[in-house]
């Protein structure tokens, strides 16, 4: 107990020492802290702004369409209905379906002509399953059974339209025709994905079903479901279309998030290579300063021995002032973090600095957003006070193995 | 040589003499390349190292010419450092013995103080009083007073002359200083390494 005193009475002297040693561990964690949040905020987001404004929590299509879904063909689309809407509708956990009539279209604003994705939706059962209709920044959404469209932001500044004008979608039928839609802007959405307002154009089903020729046809099925339950939703579905004969398949949105889910795999390898530098700055804090200490406390540690302590006694007194530097660094590290998670929390951390997010495959707009993991604050606070335990019982053993002629004299 | 229970010792002999050398061979802190040192009739050199620290532990006391205090602690917490290692009864026993010993030792109304805040002769008084505290049966004492002024060495000898008689414990303390070596009942002088003189008196 005595020695237990005498370490952390020890952390008293070399004062600027300790603290600079504890700002450095203070520094390091946090760091981690940080960009632990922010990798997590950034992995939450892109999976939130996947699930909540491109596919929902489940997609529902044909094996045959989905393999082949970004080319937006007009084959192996699914033909409504009724029943078929009621038994998905009807599965336990799906709280909304919104079936979509993708396809591939060339706006057109009586200059210019860009590519973009067409997409027909019934706008009632878009909004059950998507939440693009709160971000219409001009306009509205079109209401049901008006025959209008919704278009990005970003697509309208680079075509330089404006709600109420008029663009023309030039499209080819299932029979490889051409055909137009002409169709009047009902509203302008920034969505936080992107790809929302980069290129596509919301028109209504019907609307997209008549001038593609496809009768009453859709690509797939989007459902919102019980989030965290997809995998178990999916499996009922299945189940359902088997009975029912259908081949139809169900999807998790996490299908769609490849880009981001290759890119979370590297962000584990990054925060532990962080961890892992963290970690090592700590660890060699710790032994400089247990060897400056010994240097300094020479006749000290003579005169301990003098007295008649066994080494390891020796090394417990160093043991316990490393410790109480480990602990102070990384208690001030998780308090330095936490005041920095707060802040990216709330205030996020603007991506305009690295460049456009979406060119990385990460479908965020503008800001990232720090989420918490609290286990990292005490799985870092135990490891960095066990590292703290650990780096200082060799230089303790070589501080504590001198002579002790040598020690008291100064040989 | 050999020294008797209760003795107290002078070493005495000019620097480079083996004053040092002497003491921490007795002190178990080194070991002789020729001869043999023996602690109440057990020789030394064959006790491993931890028997080794535990003689000392419970055995000597060791006073060093530049006090070895730890900076840290305070006058009473010095003290009770080296009592903590051997006695490991209650607070307010120890607290008893701490206070004693550095009554005994003149220091009562300092014991708060760290070693910054006390002069010379109230360290080694200090340090006195932690070779003291867990009363062993030898203390080793290399030039005590070296760094004192004359009067605070006075004061110092007198202090370990008066434990030396009420506790009789077997002082051997090595000096230069021809002034000290007056208050010892027992006199030896080294030269070059060699013991040239060896008296006791009464
Ligand atoms: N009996 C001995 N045989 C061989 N070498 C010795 C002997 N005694 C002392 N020495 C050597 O002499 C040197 C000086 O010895 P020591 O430091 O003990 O002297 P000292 O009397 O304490 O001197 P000072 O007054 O300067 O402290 C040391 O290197 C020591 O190894
Ligand atoms: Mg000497």
């Amino acid at each position: 107990m005595f020695s237990f005193k005498l370490g952390l009475k020890n952390l008293t002297r070399q004062k600027r020492r300790n603290i600079l040693i504890i700002f450095v561990i203070a520094f390091a964690f946090s760091s981690y802290l940080l960009m632990d949040s922010l990798m997590n905020g950034m992995e939450e987001m892109s999976f939130d702004n996947i699930k909540n404004y491109d596919t929902g929590n489940i997609q529902v299509a044909y094996p045959e369409y989905w393999e082949d879904r970004d080319e937006l063909l007009l084959e192996n689309l699914i033909y409504l209905n009724q029943d078929m809407e009621e038994s998905i509708k009807n599965t336990d956990g799906v709280l909304g379906m919104s079936p979509e009539l993708r396809f591939k279209a060339n706006l057109n604003n009586g200059i210019d002509e860009v590519a973009v994705r067409g997409v027909g939706i019934s706008i009632e059962q878009y909004n059950e399953v998507f939440a693009t209709q709160n971000f219409v920044v001009e306009g509205s959404m079109f209401a049901p059974g008006e025959s209008k469209a919704v278009i990005g932001t970003s697509l309208a500044e680079l075509m330089d339209l404006k709600v109420n004008d008029y663009i023309t979608l030039l499209v080819r039928t299932k029979e490889d025709t051409f055909n137009t839609i002409d169709i009047e802007i009902a509203g302008l959405v920034r969505a936080p994905n992107p790809m929302i307002n980069n290129g596509i154009v919301f028109v209504p089903l019907d609307v997209a079903q008549e001038a593609l020729n496809v009768d009453n046809m859709v690509s797939l099925f989007a459902l919102k479901t019980v989030s965290g339950e997809e995998d178990r939703i999916i499996k009922r579905l299945v189940e359902s279309f088997k009975n029912k004969d259908l081949d139809l398949k169900a999807y998790s949105w996490k299908e769609s998030a490849a880009s981001v889910i290759a890119l979370s795999a590297a962000k584990k390898g990054g925060i532990g290579a962080v961890l892992s530098v963290v970690l090592l700055i700590g660890m060699l804090g710790i032994i400089n300063n247990v060897i400056l200490s010994a240097l300094e406390r020479t006749e000290e540690i003579g005169m301990m021995k003098a007295l008649g302590m066994r080494e390891w006694e020796i090394v417990f007194v160093f043991m316990v002032e490393a410790t109480g530097i480990g602990v102070l660094g990384g208690l001030a590290g998780c308090l330095l973090g936490y005041a920095g998670v707060s802040w990216l929390a709330k205030y996020g951390f603007s991506i305009a600095y690295v460049g456009d997010a979406s060119d990385f495959g990460v479908p965020i707009l503008d800001r990232i957003y720090g989420t918490w993991n609290y286990p990292a604050f005490s799985f870092l606070f135990i490891l960095g006070v066990i590292i703290a335990v650990l780096s200082s019982i060799l230089p303790a053993y070589w501080a504590a193995h001198k002579d002790p002629v040598k020690a008291i004299y100064h040989r | 040589m050999t020294v008797e229970r209760g003795e107290f010792t002078t070493i005495f002999g000019p620097s480079g003499s083996g004053k040092t050398t002497l003491l921490n061979m007795i002190g178990c802190l080194d070991t002789p390349s020729e001869g043999e040192v023996k602690l109440n009739g057990d020789e030394v050199s064959k006790l491993s190292q931890k028997q080794l620290a535990m003689v000392r532990r419970y055995n000597i006391g060791f006073i060093f010419q530049a006090y070895n205090l730890i900076p840290v602690l305070t006058a009473y917490e010095n003290v009770e450092f080296a009592i903590r290692l051997i006695d490991h009864s209650k607070e307010s026993q120890i607290k008893e013995k701490v206070l004693n010993i550095l009554e005994a030792v003149g220091l009562i109304g300092l014991e708060s103080r760290r070693p910054n805040e006390l002069s010379g002769g109230e360290k080694q008084r200090v340090a006195i009083a932690r070779a003291l505290v867990k009363e062993p049966k030898l203390i080793l004492a290399d030039e005590p007073t070296a760094n004192l002024d004359s009067e605070n060495a006075a004061g110092v000898i007198d202090i370990m002359r008066k434990m030396n008689k009420e506790l009789n414990t077997t002082f051997i303390f090595s000096t230069h200083d021809p002034m000290v070596m007056k208050y010892a009942n027992r006199y030896i002088n080294l030269k070059d390494g060699m013991i040239s003189a060896d008296e006791r008196r009464g």
